[in-house]
């Protein structure tokens, strides 16, 4: 079961722009997790008129690529996204060559970032629950191929991962899910 | 030492500083008609650089009276270094409210620079009106000027910003300007932190360099994506209007001039030595633009 939780960025400014402003926003976001597993982070940009690049890649970009978020069930999506957010975000996830997903204002899942993963994200969003066999049946993948853009979408908090129980293949085997858009039981944790 | 400010926008132009007496700085605006936000910003920035060596700071107040009001009225006189000598009649301080047109001269450090960023957003997104992405292209670039300049130029004397957006009723066009003059330690010598770009010797160069992507002095994080600021500044801008950067650190000044189907570039020495790193941005809006000054003419 997941504990869902909301970050408001506009804690941080109506018109965030600084590196030590996003490093300050990452370091709540950073106790936010800290001590907690299978939790649904999602970071609601709602009010934040602009923020530049830089505020988005120290805040965001950074806090996406310092976790393995797969480690901890952990998934992560943004929110509450303008136009001009949306930019922001979108130059950050494609330096870094991350993917970030958003939750649309109509409550479905887009992801931002490399083509390859949205295209695989797409695809996972049909399936809902599945399997990397499954994922590389649909999009005709070989499975280390399949295994390796999930894994990517799993560390980035994309997706939900978890073990499968007595697998009959032997070895690991994993079971991925979407978790799902809006979140009505969502609250702000304390930093543990 | 003298600078002499006379005429139109002297310090975006040809004034520099000249070393005819190391004891004292004249800053000489008698003859001074017309101060864009650099003028403002950086005459301020001149007169701490002086004061940190302990050189007493003379300011002559232009004789166009409305000259020495608006410099006044833009907070210049507030933000001299203490016990300055001002030279000539200082004007009332009388001031009607254009927080929608100006930002006066501000100090700026890294205990503030958020704060003033949360001020620039209303004044940089008012100007643009219904045109939001241009605004918002605007108010980035803005919000990387400060961020470097309290970052990457801090220094005990400060950095200073100012800002005036213009119509374009009595000018040609609406345009906004913004100018951030810091007295750190300038980007030849940021850079230089970084062995990659130890080379460098020449101001102008290495200024040239810090416009484009993925070029920063700061090291120690690996493969950090880091220094794209002033890259972003100038692809950012001129896919809304027209933007021209200048950017002066010690001996050296870059010119950048965009818009959407071009830009050129052009590197300067300069005669004197510009303490820190000045950026002066200008963006006229799109003649397609929707802004609420436009609609307004």
């Amino acid at each position: 079961m997941n504990n869902a939780t909301t970050f408001s960025v506009v804690q941080l400014g109506k018109y965030p722009a600084t590196r030590p402003l996003g490093q300050e926003g990452r370091a709540r976001l950073d106790d936010l997790l800290e001590g907690h597993t299978n939790l649904a982070l999602t970071i609601d940009f709602t009010g934040v008129e602009v923020m530049n690049i830089s505020f988005a890649d120290e805040f965001l970009g950074k806090f996406l690529t310092s976790h393995d978020f797969s480690t901890t069930g952990t998934t992560v999506r943004v929110t509450g996204l303008n136009a001009d957010n949306r930019y922001s975000i979108l130059v950050c996830v494609e330096r870094r060559k991350i993917a970030v997903t958003v939750l649309e204002e109509d409550g479905t899942l887009t992801l931002l970032g490399d083509p390859i993963l949205v295209a695989t994200f797409d695809a996972a969003k049909e399936l809902r629950e599945f399997k990397a066999s499954d994922i590389g049946d649909k999009l005709h993948l070989k499975a280390p191929n399949a295994n390796n853009r999930l894994k990517r979408l799993a560390d980035a908090g994309a997706l939900h991962k978890s073990q499968v129980s007595g697998s009959a293949r032997g070895g690991k085997e994993f079971v991925y899910k979407i978790v799902d858009g809006p979140s009505s039981n969502a609250r702000t944790l304390s930093p543990a | 030492m003298e600078l002499n400010l006379a005429g139109a926008m002297p310090l975006a132009g040809g004034a520099f500083l000249t070393g005819q007496d190391p004891d004292q700085l004249v800053l000489d605006a008698t003859a001074l008609t017309f101060a864009c936000p650099l003028d403002l910003a950086g005459i301020v920035a001149w007169a701490h650089w002086a004061a940190s060596g302990a050189l007493p700071v003379t300011l002559m107040m232009p004789t166009d009276q409305a000259m020495a009001s608006y410099l006044q009225r833009m907070d210049v006189l507030r933000h001299l270094p203490s016990r300055p000598r001002i030279i000539g009649r200082v004007p009332p301080d009388t001031r009607s409210d254009q927080s929608g047109s100006l930002l006066e001269v501000t100090a700026l450090n890294p205990s503030n620079v958020d704060d003033l960023a949360e001020r620039l957003g209303p004044l940089v997104m008012g100007f643009y009106g219904e045109d939001s992405e241009a605004g918002a292209a605007v108010l980035r670039a803005c919000g990387e000027l400060i961020g470097n300049a309290t970052e990457h130029g801090p220094s005990e004397r400060g950095a200073f910003m100012a800002a005036q957006l213009h119509t374009g009723t009595t000018t040609d066009g609406p345009r906004l300007e913004f100018a951030v003059c810091d007295t750190g330690m300038g980007i030849m010598e940021h850079l230089r932190r970084n062995p990659k770009y130890a080379f460098y010797t020449q101001d102008k160069h290495a200024i040239a360099r810090a416009t484009r992507a993925g070029v920063t002095g700061v090291t120690g994080v690996p493969d950090d994506k880091r220094g794209n600021g002033l890259y972003d500044v100038i692809k950012d801008t001129r896919r809304v209007g027209e933007v021209s950067l200048r950017i002066r650190s010690g001996k050296g000044e870059v010119r950048i001039h965009g818009a959407t189907n071009s830009q050129r570039q052009t590197l300067h020495d300069r005669p004197d030595q510009t303490a820190g790193t000045w950026a002066w941005l200008t963006h006229r809006v799109n003649t397609t633009s929707k802004t609420v000054v436009q609609s307004r003419e």
